[in-house]
Formats: structure tokens, C-alpha cells, sequence
């Protein structure tokens, strides 16, 4: 990270982001698997929809990780470029391939597991 | 509404989101550079306290929050991701999250292209290169299969 100022600092809040947003994922699509497909635009249905979503136990906790995580991101782009800052966020790949594999009990092929390697050494060529 | 449409427009969204976030974050920064906190006042100083009353060496960040939400790029850019993240809802209700997930991040090489033109940041020749093995890397695991068939991600779900 030669062209950042504070290497440490940086490192830190990007992966706070990326832990928060892949809880703050996985949190917010159990939740709205339990909510249901928005597939309407009556608007006391959306209403009713909304609260489901709001009071969901999933999406609650969900929100609350992405938050820290939104934070976390503002403080870091006072100081680092984004063009850093962002393509770095692309590690949540890995944890959420994991996520996806141990807790959605989805499915990963042999493309997926090298895709994600793919972006690791990606995110290492940002950094070195 | 069809899926593809709806990833398109939330790609654009969170890229200049992030752009116009960095922008208002950069700019609060040149702001507090040359803060005198004896001059804090109102709210500023509020918070200030708070802060202060934690940690004293940290009430400086206590007048970040009235600088951060009063900047006009800052406030774009939350719109923005606030906009993305409601599509981003609706996307996940229809579709896996290990389907979303990949298509979306197309954003990281957009957001490149954004900071290089409109924020002038300098990016390296390796820079570029990495962004390039992530972009790889996510059209290699947004083939993987899931849950959501290739059917709906050409005609949108049923």
C-alpha cells in the first residue's frame, strides 16, 4: 500500500468492512428469504411488506453489521483512495463463498472456488 | 422487473455512490486538517464532549459527524447508496445471494474508472492488474451454479 498514508489504520478498517458486510449479507438474505419476493407495487402491500422486513430479527442484525461496516468505510476514504478501498472489499468474496457454503448449504463448484482464489491474488497485487 | 436491468442500474448506483462518498470524506478531511477545536460550538461541541468523555485524546472526531452530514457530495453519495442498497433488497428477495453478490461487484473496476476521472486518483499500472484478476475472479464465480437458474437471469424471475 506504498501510496497509502496510514497502512495499519487502513488495513484494519477494510476488514472490518468486509467482516460486516458479509455477516450484514448473509444476515439480510436469510431475512428476506423469511419475508418473501416484493413483487408488487401496491403500496399498502409494500407497506405491510416493510414491516415484515423491519421486524425481521435477520434484518435487524443485518442492518446493524452493514452499519459498522458503512462507518468503518467512511473513515477509511478520508485517507485512502477508493480505488484501493473498494476492489480491497472484493476479499468478502471468500467469506462469503464460505458463508454460502457452510451456512445457506449452497453448492460450490470447482469455477466459484477458483474464482475466489482469482480475487485474493487480485486484492494482493492491489495492495503490494 | 427483469433481474438484469435491476444489477445494471445497481452497479451504476453504488459506483458513484462510492465516488461521491470519497469525494465528501476527502473533503471533510481538508476541513478538519485545519480545525481549531476551541472554536467548536452547538452541536460540534456537543459531541465533542461526549467523545472527549470517553476518550480524551479522541474529541476531535467528535466534530466530524456535523462536517460529514452537511457535505453536499457526502450527502449524494449516501443517497446513492442508500438507493443501492433498496435495490439490492429487492434483488436478494428474488435472487441468491451467491448470484447477486459476483454481478454487482462489477462496480469495483466502475468505481476505478470513477476515482481515476473524477477524483483524479493516480492508479498504478498493478493496481489496474489487480482489479482486472478480481473482475476475472467474478465472472469466474458468477458462473458457478446456484439456486438461481440461467433462465431467470436472462428473463427476469417468474
Amino acid at each position: 500500500m506504498g501510496d497509502v498514508t496510514k497502512p495499519f489504520e487502513t488495513a484494519l478498517l477494510i476488514a472490518i468492512i468486509i467482516l460486516g458486510g458479509s455477516c450484514g449479507d448473509i444476515l439480510l438474505s436469510l431475512g428476506m428469504k423469511q419475508v418473501g419476493e416484493v413483487d408488487t407495487l401496491n403500496i399498502r402491500v409494500l407497506l405491510g411488506v416493510a414491516r415484515r422486513v423491519l421486524t425481521n430479527l435477520f434484518v435487524i442484525s443485518g442492518i446493524a453489521c452493514m452499519a459498522i461496516a458503512f462507518f468503518s468505510l467512511l473513515a477509511v476514504l478520508s485517507w485512502a483512495p477508493v480505488s484501493l478501498v473498494s476492489p480491497a472489499t472484493a476479499l468478502s468474496y471468500v467469506v462469503n463463498t464460505v458463508g454460502a457454503k457452510y451456512y445457506l448449504k449452497e453448492e460450490i463448484d470447482r469455477g466459484r472456488l477458483i474464482g475466489t482464489l482469482l480475487v485474493c491474488l487480485g486484492v494482493a497485487f492491489l495492495v503490494i | 422487473m427483469k433481474l438484469l436491468p435491476l444489477i445494471v442500474i445497481a452497479v451504476f448506483t453504488v459506483s458513484l455512490g462510492d465516488a461521491m462518498l470519497t469525494r465528501g470524506m476527502k473533503q471533510v478531511a481538508e476541513i478538519m486538517s485545519t480545525f481549531d477545536p476551541s472554536q467548536a460550538t452547538g452541536i460540534t461541541a456537543f459531541l465533542m464532549n461526549i467523545v472527549a468523555s470517553i476518550k480524551p485524546d479522541w474529541a476531535i472526531y467528535g466534530a466530524w459527524p456535523v462536517n460529514v452530514v452537511t457535505n453536499l457530495s457526502f450527502l449524494l453519495g449516501l443517497s446513492l447508496q442508500i438507493t443501492f442498497f433498496l435495490l439490492f433488497l429487492t434483488l436478494l428477495s428474488r435472487a441468491d445471494l451467491s448470484y447477486v453478490l459476483p454481478v454487482t461487484s462489477f462496480s469495483y473496476i466502475l468505481t476505478a474508472i470513477l476515482a481515476m476521472v473524477v477524483l483524479k486518483e493516480e492508479i498504478s499500472m498493478r493496481r489496474w492488474f489487480g482489479i482486472v484478476l478480481i473482475c476475472f475472479g467474478v465472472l469466474l464465480v458468477a458462473r458457478g451454479e446456484s439456486r438461481t437458474d440461467k433462465k431467470d437471469i436472462v428473463e427476469g424471475s417468474s
